[in-house]
């Protein structure tokens, strides 16, 4: 059962209309199989790339902000690319703990429910107001790491700082909006 | 502020940063492998920097305007998203039975007369141990009919082992959670070193950590009409329905927002029609479905 155009503009009511607006449906059918081709050419297992895919849309759709629908493409490639560089970044910390499975015993399921590891729209609200507020030290070394994917040595290079020191950035970063998030969550 | 409040937080940034983008040296794996096992609240700790990374790689740094607007639709729209997950799927390479979705499927046990239904996406083996002939069950259901002439037979499944005289029981393991129905005999579960009993008409569900639901009556009849390809749904909330739908079609069901999730529907489903099952949703419980393709299914309050 096909709507096209339920997600174009998301309008729920007339007097909020948010911007930008992405339809969904339709940059599902562009894309879906392209994306999947492109995940599976990562050596990905077809489930994986599945849900990778599929988690990719429902970022869309959970997003608080996206941008121009112009970008939705490369938005779309990024995300799909991220998803895959933390999977592969999980199975090869996993590889290093003798026993993963019990060290990290309610993430290593075959299935994690869904309240392990969803993030509600609140949620990613939150996290991008946190990571807005960061000092902007520690926000260029952050937004360098996880969108541009570089490493510390290149975003040294990038900013003109030694690498120590953008690593030392991104623990502080972390640690930073980790604490942001708990104290949100507390209130 | 120079240190955070939480050192465990902290250590946890430490490690996550340092394994982030592969120059670690095989000194620091061995460290971080022994941090780990230090303390349960370090790998927990770990896994929350990791969620945090996870969640903002689709958060848009590009413009920073856009959210006040945007965000007032948040009530409304609690989308859930699935993040990647840590660990891999199980395979099972070596099973001896799987069925696909959708299907359901007869077999027969080796060394007893009987057989079994086999529901959808589940995944079994035979098995021995030298004394009674079992089944071990990966993933997924099965309903098991024996004659007690030739033995006991037994079920394991994950930390658990299910075993009949002679009769007819079923078992599901799904999300890490193992439930066991006495149809027509009693049936003993052993679960790490405890043994109970289950009577007929009961069901019991154990998990790693031991029994999560001791034995209680249900209705036995509703609870198996998977077998004559009918799922009974009564006054179950919309999420369990959507979780057991999903195991018998591909592809995710998202229900958007938390009272729609607690939803109770009344339902009847015909297994060899379910494709038709989630609109019909829309019209019982006037809410909005969307599919996209076969892979994704969005359901909304309208």
């Amino acid at each position: 059962m096909l709507r096209p155009h339920l997600y174009a503009g998301l309008q729920i009511s007339p007097k909020v209309r948010p911007v930008p607006h992405w339809d969904v449906n339709k940059l599902f059918r562009t894309y879906h199989s392209r994306l999947l081709q492109f995940v599976r050419r990562r050596k990905l297992s077809w489930h994986m790339a599945d849900d990778i895919v599929q988690d990719t849309f429902l970022r869309i759709i959970a997003t608080p902000s996206l941008p121009e629908q112009d970008f939705a493409k490369s938005y779309l490639y990024r995300t799909a690319n991220n998803l895959v560089i933390d999977h592969f970044r999980r199975e090869r910390i996993l590889s290093f703990v003798p026993d993963p499975e019990k060290a990290f015993e309610m993430l290593a399921d075959d299935t994690p429910s869904p309240e392990q590891i969803a993030w509600s729209r609140q949620e990613l609200k939150r996290l991008q107001k946190i990571l807005q507020k960061l000092p902007k030290h520690h926000r260029e070394v952050f937004i360098l790491a996880r969108i541009e994917g570089l490493t510390y040595v290149q975003i040294g290079e990038q900013l003109g700082i030694p690498s120590q020191t953008a690593f030392s950035r991104m623990v502080r970063a972390l640690g930073l909006i980790k604490e942001a998030m708990d104290q949100a969550e507390k209130k | 502020m120079n240190s955070l409040r939480d050192p465990v937080s902290e250590q946890a940034a430490y490690w996550f940063a340092l394994l982030l983008d592969g120059s670690e040296s095989e000194e620091d794996r061995q460290k971080f492998a022994e941090w780990v096992a230090q303390d349960p609240a370090h790998p927990k700790a770990f896994a929350d920097i990791e969620r945090l990374w996870s969640g903002s790689s689709s958060l848009d740094f590009t413009s920073s305007t856009h959210i006040g607007r945007r965000a007032m639709l948040g009530g409304s729209l609690a989308a859930i998203l699935l993040a990647g997950c840590w660990g891999a799927y199980r395979y099972h390479p070596l099973a001896d039975i799987r069925t696909q979705t959708g299907q359901r499927r007869e077999i027969s046990i080796p060394g007893q007369r009987g057989r079994s239904i086999v529901a959808s996406n589940s995944i079994l083996s035979f098995v021995s141990d030298g004394r009674m002939t079992g089944v071990e069950l990966h993933q997924g259901e099965a309903w098991f009919e024996h004659e007690g002439d030739d033995g006991a037979f037994f079920v394991q499944a994950q930390n658990g082992r299910t075993l009949s005289t002679g009769g007819t029981f079923d078992v599901a393991a799904y999300d890490g959670k193992v439930t066991a129905i006495a149809e027509t005999n009693p049936l003993i579960v052993d679960i790490a070193g405890g043994r109970h009993t289950l009577t007929e008409g009961n069901a019991m569900t154990y998990d790693a950590t031991g029994v999560s639901r001791s034995a209680h009556p249900v209705d036995v009849q509703s609870a198996l009409a998977w077998r004559q390809g009918q799922l009974i749904f009564m006054g179950e909330p919309l999420a369990n329905v959507a979780t057991v739908l999903e195991r018998w079609q591909s592809g995710k069901i998202v229900i958007m927002g938390e009272t729609l999730k607690r939803r109770p529907v009344t339902l009847v489903v015909d297994l060899d029609r379910s494709r038709d099952v989630v609109p019909v949703l829309a019209d019982v419980l006037h809410v909005d479905v969307t599919r996209f393709t076969d892979y994704l299914t969005v359901i909304r309050d309208v």
